[in-house]
């Protein structure tokens, strides 16, 4: 059963009593609020996500309650300890989302966290570090608009195990032009509302595909590492990167390695090694893709690794 | 005082961790959740894990466990690195630096030490050498954080610390002090006396306080300085000192209230015992109990206290806002600006505070 399947006043029951409870890959979220339509927009954003009868352990907790003084505002609590009083209404559902993306940074240490968008094809991941506003999640929603099975479009989880990438498939981040981007390079995918006035402008948030979602307990081995360069007149060009230069640039990127110590250098080691390794310069979202697809020519549809 | 019932629970868990098994799901999230803001989850775990209990959670709370752990052992790796990084960059300078709070459980690997997390590492020395390394360490890769002139002002002259110094390529943060109270304060501990009794860490040119001036700089911290915002994290200091140095350093509870005594810190070991045995049933021998009640407020003032200590330590539940608990901080903050400094001067600190904090609000009200 996923979220879009409850009618509203179950929905509604679930938020503003012992709270919602659904899955993201690993991660179970639980999710409570006072407000009916922030939490119809919340349940909007995952409705394609499968709901999991509560209460059970969570990976991370989100409440909304109106705030005390003044009726227009709300307070966001993280994880019982990162509070947002007197929040805007209309920025309560794109902090929600980015609550539960740092809910995930601080909260796990089971796995290694790269900050990078990650998509599979033929059982191989492309890992794409890149700071913020790097262009990385409008390619992401680029990609699994064609055919790219969504991990991440933030966070690149790497099991210390087995140097497999997991897949936590979440609505994408858009920003300011992206938005209209997207929807014209991708007129079938699923849009929420925008939001303006965040610090990062005008937000909207892009719906995973429905079998993103439903696959993603199927992990995905190391395939390439790409850095990319959103650069403005550029042809659509991958350059090969030495294993050494992929190491330190993706490094730079990694979340958690440090913890680790030793262990972590090996991981990231591992998954450099496994990698075509490469830095990639665009600018048109079709050459980009197309550039893409060539890397992985499709045979058979997302081959679970061996 | 009653302990209300989530944090009843997870105190329970930390005194008696097999209870922790026995949690429904609800209560075992709210007491994760609570362990987590507190700081303790690495603590805990540590707990479950001596007890050899691990196994028996449920998965996704063996997992976060044991991701705590994990982080635990990251900082003591991190602080490790940190400290020599600091011994290189003070290696020409002769005087004497005794690493306080977190940073010394961990370097001189006492039980304080294992899961215990820090924002930042305190270190003493002699107040003649302060800008000799002060110049050393700017040398070596740390800056300022950028502050305003009553900001540098106020630090050097009126608190304890040179202002706060980051290192720019590690992330890190560094308080050098001079006195481990601030100068102008009622209570004037000496530092002479603090550096006398220092012991060195082996394989180390790096010193900790003793044990009797550990407890009490911990003590001092808490409930001179008002600074509850560590909380049940650093009664938890406490009481694992207490009971590592009671079980193992000799003499170490005859010693105990003398020392306060010649330090001026008696009040806070005081109140330091009283929230220790209350809350972490701590084992403090009668006779110490006894000697330290000569330092025991008036009746009004510890009923105060205990009000405020306990609303501040300990929430009602784990999702509310609680006016009260915020009062109680402040209130505590409060006294402990109160100790710290002359009333005309703590008027003209506050006023200043208030001014920026104002003129913070206004840049971020136009800026929507």
């Amino acid at each position: 059963m996923n979220v879009s399947d409850l009618d509203d006043a179950v929905l509604l029951r679930h938020f503003q009593g012992n709270g919602l409870y659904w899955q993201v890959g690993p991660f179970t979220v639980r999710a409570r609020c006072e407000i009916p339509s922030i939490a119809r927009q919340i349940a909007f954003l995952y409705r394609d996500h499968p709901v999991v009868p509560g209460p059970v352990e969570v990976d991370s907790d989100i409440l909304v309650t109106r705030h005390r003084f003044l009726p227009m505002r709300v307070d966001l609590l993280t994880d019982g300890r990162h509070r947002e009083r007197g929040l805007a209404r209309g920025l309560a559902v794109p902090m929600v989302a980015w609550a539960l993306n740092i809910s995930t940074f601080h909260g796990l240490h089971r796995y290694f966290l790269l900050h990078a968008a990650v998509v599979e094809r033929t059982g191989r991941a492309a890992v794409f570090p890149g700071d913020p506003g790097r262009g990385k999640s409008t390619l992401c929603a680029a990609l699994i608009s064609r055919g790219w099975r969504l991990f991440s479009d933030e966070l690149a989880l790497i099991d210390p195990i087995d140097g497999h990438l997991v897949a936590a498939p979440r609505p994408i981040n858009l920003k300011n032009n992206s938005i209209p981007l997207i929807r014209e390079f991708a007129p079938d995918a699923v849009l929420g509302p925008s939001w303006g006035g965040t610090l990062k402008g005008t937000v909207a948030h892009m719906l995973p595909p429905r079998l993103s979602i439903t696959h993603a307990h199927i992990p995905a081995n190391p395939g390439w590492l790409i850095l990319p360069a959103y650069t403005p007149g550029t042809r659509a060009e991958l350059r090969p990167l030495s294993k050494g230069n992929a190491l330190i640039k993706a490094g730079r990127h990694a979340f958690n390695f440090g913890l680790f110590g030793q262990r972590g250098f090996e991981v990231l080691a591992d998954l450099v090694d496994h990698c075509e390794c490469y830095e990639f310069v665009y600018s048109d979202l079709e050459e980009a893709v197309a550039a893409l697809d060539a890397l992985a020519p499709q045979t058979a549809m997302a081959a679970a690794p061996p | 005082m009653r302990t209300p019932p989530v944090a009843a629970a997870l105190l329970s868990a930390y005194l008696r961790p097999e209870s922790a098994l026995a949690f429904d799901t609800t209560l075992r999230n709210e007491v994760m959740r609570l362990a987590g803001r507190w700081q303790l989850l690495p603590r805990l775990a540590g707990r479950f894990n001596d007890a050899g209990l691990l196994d028996r959670f449920p998965e996704k709370s063996r997992t976060r466990l044991e991701a705590a752990l994990a982080l635990g052992r990251g900082y003591e790796r991190g602080t490790l690195w940190e400290l020599n990084r600091i011994t290189r960059a003070l290696h020409d300078i002769a005087c004497p630096v005794v690493v306080l709070k977190g940073a010394a459980y961990i370097v001189a690997a006492l039980p304080a030490g294992r899961g215990r997390t820090l924002s930042d590492i305190d270190i003493l020395v002699p107040r003649d050498w302060l800008p000799a390394i002060e110049r050393a360490v700017l040398a070596h890769g740390w800056e300022h954080l950028k502050a305003d002139e009553y900001d540098e002002y106020y630090y050097r002259h009126w608190t304890h610390e040179l202002p706060p110094l980051f290192h720019s390529a590690r992330g890190s943060s560094l308080d050098v002090h001079h006195t481990i109270l601030p100068p102008l304060g009622r209570l004037k501990p000496e530092p002479a006396l603090l550096f006398a009794a220092a012991r060195p860490v082996p394989d180390t040119l790096l010193s900790v306080l003793c044990p009797a001036d550990m407890v009490l700089h911990s003590a001092a911290h808490l409930f001179q300085d008002g600074d509850l915002g560590g909380g049940v994290r650093d009664l938890t200091d406490l009481d694992i000192l207490l009971r590592h140095f009671g079980a193992n350093e000799p003499s170490f509870w005859g010693h105990l209230v003398p020392r306060a005594e010649s330090l001026q810190l008696g009040r806070p070991l005081y109140y330091a015992l009283r929230y220790t045995g209350r809350l972490l049933e701590t084992p403090i021998p009668a006779a110490v109990l006894t000697a330290a009640e000569r330092h025991r407020p008036g009746g009004i003032v510890e009923r105060i206290m205990d009000a405020l200590v306990y609303r501040a330590l300990l929430p009602p539940d784990v999702d509310s806002f609680h006016w009260d608990m915020e009062l109680a901080h402040t209130a505590l903050l409060a006294r402990g600006h109160w100790l710290k400094m002359p009333l005309p001067i703590l008027a003209r600190h506050l006023t200043h505070q208030l001014n920026r904090r104002w003129r913070a609000k206004k840049k971020k009200i136009e800026r929507r």
